[in-house]
């Protein structure tokens, strides 16, 4: 179905719609952090030494700290608004940012942690409308290009395509997103509010 | 979940409406995977194989596409066959490539993305299992130290999450979908809509 195929149908109010996206579908951005929490759990487990361990255990916390927060808020029927949300989303760009410079197992493209962005970009790309979805998902590739230039590119071409690849893949994970919830919103759009 | 607002585009209603998601995905995967064989091409007898597979996924792509944009959706066994294809594709083509050290494996995050919007959870959770375990199982073998044998675990990790955030999303969409139908005549004037 084309999403924009009913626009001339009656529309339920647009303000009334993004609250319960937002109310409704902020678990799964929860899920996906707690899915990066769980995954540095995992590392913190092979940790080399307590040096190591420290490194990798402040940003695992402070998600955690967030998260405890924002699931508690939803078990309480009452989830966090549009900006404490869109806050949380950019601290955990933040902090990915700084866990692919800074965990073992080589910085920037080196880094096997990139991967953690998949699901935090596509979660963020189902609750959030387009705009806020396209700008999410360019800011994060813009983050992790610059952390990865910032740290070389040891390997010359191979390289590049290494990090174009992962830019394409992450991409796609927010206009896939961003397409099923308009498609999820046009089908909506039909209903008696 | 089944989606009852998906009987009417022709499917047995067993998958919910995310065949276009599919379809795009897919073309996401052919696009990409074509363009990044090209560049920095494999010796020739890989290069091959990639194209063969790459170019099988684009035929039958095409066809699925052409139903969906017919409003016509292809019946349920063809893209339940096709996403079984997509995967079994990624695997091989990462086997080919070393396992381990290819970096095709993120293909399965757009796919897996795709399945977990369109399938039952049932569905979704039997091939993001099988996709996890069949790259479990080659990034094990093939990971040149033990200790990247965890971060094959944290890749399954992460492909696991995409697929239950996007089925979790599944879900609460389709609850409040049938809520809001529950209310009106929705769904009867959404199906005059796609006839007309």
């Amino acid at each position: 179905m084309n999403p924009t195929a009913y626009a001339s149908a009656p529309v339920r109010e647009t303000a009334a719609e993004a609250a319960e996206d937002l109310f409704f579908g902020q678990v799964a951005i929860i899920y996906a952090r707690w899915a990066v929490i769980v995954a540095g759990i995992v590392m913190i487990l092979a940790a080399g030494n307590a040096g190591q361990l420290t490194i990798e255990l402040v940003p695992i916390v402070l998600l955690m700290a967030v998260n405890f927060f924002l699931h508690g808020r939803h078990f309480m029927e009452r989830p966090a608004n549009r900006l404490l949300v869109l806050l949380a989303s950019l601290l955990d760009l933040a902090v990915l940012s700084a866990i692919v410079l800074t965990w073992p197992g080589g910085p920037g493209l080196g880094s096997p942690y990139f991967v953690f962005l998949y699901p935090v970009v596509f979660a963020f790309a189902l609750v959030f409308p387009p705009a806020y979805a396209a700008a999410f998902g360019l800011l994060a590739a813009v983050a992790y290009a610059s952390v990865s230039l910032f740290a070389g590119l040891q390997h010359g071409p191979s390289d590049l395509k290494s990090l174009v690849m992962r830019l394409v893949t992450l991409s796609a994970m927010a206009a896939l997103g961003t397409f099923y919830w308009r498609q999820q919103r046009a089908r909506r759009r039909v209903l008696p509010a | 979940m089944v989606n009852r607002a998906n009987t009417f585009f022709g499917g047995s209603g067993e998958l919910s409406q995310g065949q276009e998601v599919i379809v795009y995905a897919r073309w996401v995967l052919v696009a990409a995977a074509m363009g990044f064989a090209l560049w920095l091409p494999a010796p020739l007898a890989q290069l091959r194989v990639q194209a063969f597979l790459i170019l099988l996924l684009a035929i039958g792509n095409f066809f699925l596409h052409a139903q969906v944009l017919r409003r016509r959706p292809a019946p349920d066994w063809v893209v339940y066959g096709a996403s079984a294809a997509d995967l079994v594709a990624i695997t091989a083509l990462l086997w080919i490539q070393g396992g381990y050290p290819s970096e095709l494996y993120i293909f399965y995050f757009p796919a897996v993305l795709a399945i977990s919007v369109a399938f039952s959870t049932e569905h979704a959770a039997v091939y993001t299992i099988s996709a996890v375990s069949a790259y479990a199982v080659i990034g094990a073998l093939t990971a040149p130290f033990d200790a990247e044998v965890l971060t094959v675990v944290v890749r399954c990790l992460m492909i696991a999450a995409v697929a239950v955030c996007g089925n979790q999303y599944q879900r609460i969409e389709g609850a409040r979908l049938a809520r809001l139908s529950a209310a009106g005549p929705g769904l009867a004037r959404l199906e005059e809509e796609i006839k007309r």
